[in-house]
């Protein structure tokens, strides 16, 4: 495995960790897919819409139960319907969590934030298993946009500022498994790696750059379309490295041309929220 | 039967295409500088079933005009999602009025979504089709414009002609112009279908001669063999050029495979980085329009389980 140029933080965040058998991956996304009516919204907060979830793994063995928290978790009845997918999960080892299927709607965004912030200190991980993709949905860390490809599972470190997206569509459906440490899991992940061709390095924003998004944003907010100016903000954490909440900073920027103290005040806590800055 | 059974019913059978103009007429009357909406072609006369495509001309206050079009392609893509980068026709012949075309993905239907942009009190003009049927009015709509003397359509068409296309521009062009030969040659508007696929070649060619600095005096075709054989990289183009240049107006998505498939070899070949750059959204292109990507690689290593 060839790791990205000046990339070792970035394999510190995410990384491949092992092929999975096609025809196998082929018959868990056809159950994932035949599952996804009921699937929820959950955090809200972290995302404009398209993210929706359905628990295989919690503590309550309720699906529709899909805010994480630390728990011995067991199968939920969703599972149990879904053979292929229990055999695979089964398989792994791991002690879980919580596991989940993700879909991820075309033009949705989870925008940058840190996970775990809210639970206890304890050695937890997260997998992804790509199910169905799209080029045009990927995951942002470090300055770095990775294609989670088809055909394996990978592993993010979700403690690290990220945000995921699906710009394009169509429809991206994975399964996240978070997990905690143990000795299956240093098994599995001891060949993790992340290839060139996985990452793509995210250019820097140069001052003049920034100057014109925001000048951009404030004339959208001042047309009237503020959602679209607030997000137009928070997307260029998919385009350029920034440093850490910078998409924030920019939104509360763009009020404070606005002349609105509340929304300047109102985002500077929702950074806080996001990153875990509390 | 219960009425809100029928209610249901109705509800189910409403085409989907209804759902995209009320998305896309609230997503852009959400700034107040917009005072009418008037749609265009068979669906503003009652024809939902057989519409895939919206046209329709925003009216705009004149003095917010220039604003509201420097922003609108992020408003559209962020409130309705896009499939590939606005297009704007550099060859459009309308000198009243501002248009863009959208490709937006309802669920897994690809739908064309083109808006005319004019100063609010003035007719939407050439070209075809004209609207047919106001479905928002706001709370200026009717009262004359504010300053007559002042449309910024002339200076803005002016700019963008000056500006001209970049690489992905024309990449772009050429994939919506594709998509567009399908679209007509399955209306059985052949000729409407033969023209976007002339369109679509000269995009392609624009985008070699322009990256392959194989300017020649006319920009047109003739003169192009010679002077892609000149060089290597354009040797390696003129095989697929040629190809696309015969390339019948695609009937099928088979052959509409085909048809992209070439365009992006040769894209490639002369412009690496306009396609790179639009790897997202050429990926989604192609799998909204059933076109097959070669085989995924299994990455290297232990395969479980």
């Amino acid at each position: 495995v060839v790791l990205v140029e000046g990339g070792s933080a970035l394999a510190q965040r995410v990384g491949r960790v092992c092929a999975l058998d096609r025809h196998c991956l082929d018959r868990v996304a056809g159950e994932a897919l035949s599952v996804g009516r009921g699937m929820v919204t959950e955090y809200g907060e972290y995302q404009n819409g398209g993210w929706q979830t359905l628990s295989l793994y919690n503590d309550s063995g309720d699906p529709a139960d899909a805010t994480i928290r630390d728990c011995e978790a067991r199968e939920t009845w969703v599972l149990e319907r879904m053979p292929e997918t229990q055999s695979l999960l089964r398989s792994l080892g791991l002690r879980y969590m919580w596991a989940r299927i993700a879909r991820l709607r075309p033009n949705s965004f989870l925008w940058e934030h840190r996970d775990y912030g809210e639970l206890a200190e304890r050695e937890r991980h997260r997998l992804h298993i790509p199910l169905c993709t799209n080029r045009s949905a990927v995951l942002v860390s470090g300055g770095a946009r990775v294609h989670l490809g088809w055909g394996g599972m990978w592993w993010l470190d979700p403690t690290y500022p990220h945000g995921a997206c699906n710009l394009t569509g169509p429809d991206r459906v994975h399964i996240i498994m978070d997990c905690y440490g143990d000795e299956a899991f240093s098994d599995l992940v001891g060949h993790v790696g992340l290839a060139e061709v996985d990452a793509h390095v995210l250019p820097q924003a140069s001052t003049a750059e920034l100057t014109e998004h925001l000048e951009s944003a404030v004339t959208m907010a001042r047309l009237g379309y503020r959602r679209a100016a607030e997000h137009a903000l928070l997307r260029l954490y998919y385009q350029y490295s920034l440093p850490e909440g910078t998409v924030y900073d920019l939104v509360a920027d763009a009020y404070r041309r606005l002349g609105e103290p509340d929304s300047v005040e109102a985002w500077s806590r929702k950074k806080k929220v996001m990153l875990g800055l509390d | 039967v219960p009425v809100s059974m029928l209610d249901a019913l109705v509800q189910d059978s409403r085409p989907r295409i209804l759902t995209l103009l009320d998305n896309a007429v609230g997503s852009i009357t959400v700034a107040p500088c917009v005072t009418r909406v008037e749609l265009c072609g068979p669906l503003g006369l009652g024809d939902g079933e057989t519409a895939d495509d919206l046209t329709l001309v925003v009216s705009v206050r004149a003095g917010a005009l220039t604003d509201l079009w420097s922003v609108v392609d992020s408003v559209v893509a962020i409130e309705l999602g896009v499939i590939l980068p606005a297009w704007r026709d550099p060859r459009a012949q309308s000198t009243t009025a501002l248009e863009v075309l959208y490709l937006v993905a309802q669920d897994s239907a690809v739908r064309r979504l083109r808006l005319r942009f004019v100063p609010a009190g003035r007719p939407a003009g050439a070209p075809d089709p004209q609207p047919v049927r106001t479905v928002y009015a706001g709370l200026e709509d009717g009262q004359p414009p504010a300053d007559p003397t002042t449309d910024p359509v002339a200076a803005l068409l002016a700019a963008q002609r000056q500006r001209g296309s970049s690489g992905p521009d024309l990449l772009v062009e050429a994939l919506v112009l594709l998509h567009g030969a399908l679209v007509h040659g399955s209306r059985r508007r052949l000729l409407a279908a033969y023209d976007d696929m002339v369109r679509a070649r000269e995009a392609l060619r624009d985008l070699v001669r322009s990256s392959l600095r194989a300017n020649l005096p006319g920009g047109g075709w003739a003169g192009l063999d010679e002077a892609l054989e000149a060089t290597a990289l354009g040797h390696a183009c003129l095989g697929g050029l040629r190809r696309f240049a015969v390339t019948a107006p695609p009937a099928s998505a088979v052959e509409l495979a085909t048809a992209v498939d070439t365009c992006l070899a040769v894209a490639t070949l002369a412009a690496p980085d306009a396609v790179t750059g639009l790897t997202g959204p050429i990926d989604s292109y192609r799998r909204y329009l059933g076109i097959p990507d070669s085989p995924p690689s299994v990455p290297a290593g232990e395969v479980r389980p």
